[in-house]
């Protein structure tokens, strides 16, 4: 497994910030693919997606309602909250809502790197737990795992 | 909308936009520095097109974060203007204000509250002074609270504010153009003409200006305290 792998979606309405962002990644060697708005993002993600960095205010569909939606489509993808904004009270909801991290902007392009792997690492590990469990009959184990990768408010 | 919750909003407002302006610094002048050591292995290789192409993208990083900068300076700017307003050097938070420099102010203060609610805020950026004795944060509130009744509708309008003076009295022109919820705005606006946000002492309307359908006056009244 390369570092190419991983499937990156880029979800902010600042296009300068975004589109740097994914060109200082590709430098690295992960190729992320950018998103403007919350539509846009939501019709990446019929496409494979394994780590979303997303921003939480954006005109039209704001980052929870992308959370949301996304969390209850592909309960496995991890979402990792990128944000200018941000108190106490939207950093608990986002991880109530099954954020993978919430990090304030500006931000430490490696601190953000490591936090895609670890975030990427826990999907597969999820994703492999799930299968096997699902092969194996267990069927609700497997089903456990993914409502855990689901909203955690209940508001599913 | 008391002063502490005016403040708080606009704050909040502005410091997520030099959030993004810092993120954006940093993003630029980190890809810049990538680039740099990208260039100089391609220089050590004699790849003349790489490098060339390499310089071109260190110049347009470098442009980027002096845009930046120039916007976090024009905001930090706006934020001072606030803090002064809101009695920052412990003097008496009264006028005189200049209503030119309020618009500005509050067009950076509001930008991010503005996209949110896809309105599109403009103010003139060199108008002349249009002095008030009105007081300064009260001023701001009074745009504020005209904002929150554009947003109130679903906002996706332009509005365009500035400091003018209709029969001697000096005031805003808020200015309703393009937009698809233009004309639910326009009905907000004819149908709330007396604000709330003034200060004792104070008052501030919102009338039609002139004969133009799509702007209205915002006038900064003073009158008895008791009056309010």
């Amino acid at each position: 497994m390369t570092k190419e792998d991983i499937k990156i979606l880029l979800v902010d309405d600042e296009k300068h910030f975004v589109d740097t962002l994914a060109e200082r990644l590709a430098m690295r060697g992960f190729a992320a693919q950018v998103a403007y708005d919350g539509p846009e993002a939501l019709k990446a993600v019929e496409q494979p997606v394994d780590v979303i960095v997303l921003d939480l205010r954006m005109p039209g569909m704001d980052g929870f309602e992308v959370l949301r939606n996304v969390k209850k489509s592909n309960p496995l993808v991890q979402v990792i909250i990128l944000t200018g904004h941000g108190g106490d009270a939207e950093e608990q909801t986002a991880y109530r809502m099954g954020a993978y991290n919430f990090l304030r902007k500006p931000m430490d392009i490696d601190e953000l790197l490591g936090s895609i792997r670890l975030a990427y690492r826990d999907k597969l590990e999820n994703t492999m737990v799930a299968v096997s469990l699902a092969q194996g009959g267990d069927f609700e184990s497997a089903r456990d795992i993914l409502k855990e990768n689901k909203l955690k408010d209940g508001s599913d | 909308m008391n002063d502490t919750l005016c403040m708080a909003r606009l704050l909040a407002s502005a410091v997520h936009d030099m959030r993004n302006l810092l993120a954006i610094v940093r993003e630029s002048a980190g890809l810049a520095q990538d680039i740099a050591a990208l260039v100089s292995k391609q220089k050590a290789a004699g790849d003349g097109d790489r490098l060339s192409a390499g310089n071109s993208r260190i110049s347009a990083s470098l442009a980027e974060v002096q845009r930046a900068v120039l916007q976090g300076a024009a905001l930090s700017e706006a934020m001072d203007y606030m803090a002064h307003a809101g009695g920052a050097d412990g003097r008496n938070t009264a006028g005189p204000c200049d209503l030119a420099r309020a618009c500005r102010s509050f067009q950076l203060l509001a930008a991010r509250q503005a996209r949110a609610v896809q309105i599109q805020l403009s103010s003139e950026a060199t108008a002349e002074p249009v002095w008030t004795n009105a007081p300064a944060l009260a001023v701001l509130r009074s745009l504020l609270e005209v904002f929150d009744l554009c947003a109130a509708v679903g906002g996706q309008v332009a509005l365009h504010i500035a400091a003018d003076r209709l029969r001697k009295e000096e005031g805003i022109v808020i200015d309703v153009r393009d937009g698809s919820n233009r004309e639910m705005v326009l009905a907000a606006l004819t149908g709330a003409p007396m604000l709330s946000s003034m200060s004792p002492g104070w008052r501030a309307a919102l009338t039609p200006w002139r004969d133009a359908g799509s702007r209205y006056f915002l006038s900064l009244v003073a009158c008895e305290a008791d009056s309010q």
